[in-house]
């Protein structure tokens, strides 16, 4: 697709490239944006709102980064600057996420999945978006570190530590259910 | 040992089989994977979930019709260029004519 978009752009034809553009990156810049704020309404805003970005300078884009690179930028960018504006002290430490995995109730499967996503929701940045993203984009290393330009080695490390506090947790929460 | 079970499916296919073959006698670690594995397919279900309303690709088009502010690039490069190229052939034809004469 990214030929195509900037085949458009050296002739001109903005308005085609935007939509063939939006079309092969919506998902992904939602996805981005998903992971970085942790909030889905907003996330679509802010994806809104990166794509509007992205028009605005499109005229202005002349090829030195490629363009995922560039999308990508533009969208962590903005994001980052929605969490900041949202509030950035709204995240948990990682001990405060352990004890609110500690609440996490086997008893109740049918909650288990959105449970969790409180819980992930509730872990520090890197290691919230290295999470969502890596299950968002169907697991795979190389898209995580691509959007959020962290070297492939970072994201495993984040996202081994948080799987291993998320499996022991739920794992002992678990247990102890069954113990009482 | 918990490290070779996280990155289980980065390991070669030897390293899979002596993790494989420790989990058969190991109790423990065999019920830390079958935790692992209830939070892997707790989150993919989870995320599967997320996705973007059909209309907002449209929603997108139109908010960008209606800004209109992007730049079209300036044409000052090429009419610049095209003067100089202009000079260049003015000056070599006017000094090939003059030359021809002597």
């Amino acid at each position: 697709m990214d030929p195509e978009i900037r085949q458009r752009l050296d002739q001109g034809r903005y308005e085609e490239a935007f939509e063939l553009l939006v079309r092969a990156y919506q998902t992904k810049v939602f996805h981005l944006a998903c992971a970085i704020l942790g909030d889905e309404a907003l996330a679509e805003e802010t994806a809104q709102d990166v794509f509007l970005r992205i028009w605005k300078g499109l005229a202005g884009y002349r090829g030195q980064a490629s363009l995922s690179t560039w999308v990508y930028a533009v969208a962590r960018n903005t994001s980052l600057t929605a969490l900041r504006s949202r509030n950035a002290h709204r995240t948990l430490p990682l001990h405060d996420a352990v004890g609110r995995l500690e609440a996490w109730s086997p008893a109740r499967p049918e909650r288990a999945t959105a449970d969790l996503r409180v819980l992930v929701a509730g872990l520090p940045d890197p290691y919230r978006q290295v999470v969502t993203l890596y299950y968002l984009e169907g697991k795979s290393y190389v898209e995580v570190a691509s959007l959020l330009d962290m070297p492939m080695g970072t994201v495993k490390v984040h996202l081994h530590r948080a799987r291993k506090v998320l499996a022991e947790r739920t794992g002992r929460a678990r247990m102890t259910e069954g113990e009482s | 040992m918990e490290g070779r079970l996280l990155e289980y499916s980065d390991l070669t296919v030897e390293e899979q089989r002596r993790v494989d073959a420790h989990l058969t006698s190991c109790p423990a670690c065999r019920a830390w994977v079958e935790d692992l594995k209830r939070v892997d397919a707790d989150l993919s279900a989870a995320f599967a979930a997320v996705r973007l309303p059909p209309e907002f690709e449209a929603g997108v088009l139109r908010a960008a019709r209606r800004e209109r502010l992007w730049r079209r690039p300036s044409p000052l490069p090429e009419i610049l260029d095209f003067i100089g190229w202009a000079a260049v052939i003015t000056v070599v034809t006017s000094l090939a004519v003059r030359y021809l004469r002597i």
